[in-house]
């Protein structure tokens, strides 16, 4: 796949041509100089960012030419995302935050579940009321993390999650 | 009356605009991790329709209060003269001013593709 940027004599690549596989239950790290086309591969490879050519595939479905509203239910049940900013509505509690994508797939709420999946990431339950500008950056990526764990999606991204800003 | 109206209308657009504008990372962050367009938009409906109910009721309870202290001064008696068309209008113009600050700016963002931001 390809991903340029701006008109067609003086596009600038951000990937030219590239190929990559994740298979399941592995972990890749990309790393690279900043400005060198991580952050587009992974918005290309989750659904965020269409390509400029080529295809993307996540879990045997053909995401290229999927209609935006197919690509947004599909990116919130199998994809979970941390990203290594903004990454948590700062209106909402940190368990609501957590339960964000079940709620906009109109799923029920176990709130044991979200008790859980904060407790694995390190927040204890009292943190759950807190907004998440009360919560230090390290707790906020957390609530991210668990956010992304919650629909046990088949693959997450993570762009630059232990640099956090907000 | 004019001038009155028109100035209400600019600020009321202004910061609607703005709040909507701040809301922006907000709303990106939604459409990343999977929401719809429509379910963005009608939030943001539902969020536009609350404001207008509380703000509609704050400014009429305002207006009541000083209308009142004329009333009696002028007339006498607290019940000041209320005319049926004119307030509707004004109501009318407020919901249709907030509904525009708040959708174009939302319609726009949600125009962009979801990475955006």
């Amino acid at each position: 796949m390809s991903r340029a940027y701006g008109r067609r004599r003086r596009a600038s690549h951000a990937l030219r041509d590239i190929t990559v596989e994740f298979p399941y239950r592995t972990l890749t790290a990309v790393m690279g100089l900043s400005g060198c086309g991580k952050s587009t591969l992974l918005q290309c490879a989750a659904g965020l960012d269409p390509p400029s050519a080529g295809r993307v595939h996540i879990g045997g479905i053909d995401i290229t030419h999927l209609s935006r509203r197919k690509l947004s239910v599909l990116r919130r049940q199998r994809v979970g995302f941390v990203f290594q900013a903004l990454n948590l509505v700062p209106t909402l509690s940190v368990a609501d935050n957590i339960a964000l994508p079940l709620r906009l797939d109109g799923r029920r709420v176990d709130r044991r579940r979200v008790r859980q999946l904060a407790g694995r990431v390190g927040i204890a339950p009292e943190q759950l009321r807190r907004l998440p500008g009360t919560l230090s950056g390290g707790k906020r990526q957390r609530v991210a993390i668990a956010r992304a764990l919650i629909t046990d999606p088949e693959v997450i991204f993570a762009d630059e999650p232990t640099s956090w800003g907000w | 009356m004019g001038l009155v109206t028109l100035l209400g209308s600019v600020s009321l657009l202004n910061t609607l605009v703005m709040a909507t504008i701040e809301r922006r990372r907000a709303l990106i962050l939604l459409r990343r991790i999977g929401a719809t367009a429509r379910q963005v938009i009608s939030m943001t409906i539902w969020q536009t329709a609350v404001l207008c109910v509380v703000g509609i009721a704050l400014g009429a309870a305002a207006a009541t209060a000083s209308l009142l202290m004329v009333a009696k001064s002028l007339t006498g008696t607290c019940m000041p003269y209320l005319t049926w068309p004119p307030m509707a209008i004004i109501g009318e113009t407020a919901v249709g001013l907030t509904l525009i600050a708040i959708l174009v700016p939302t319609a726009w963002l949600l125009t962009r593709p979801a990475g955006g931001g």
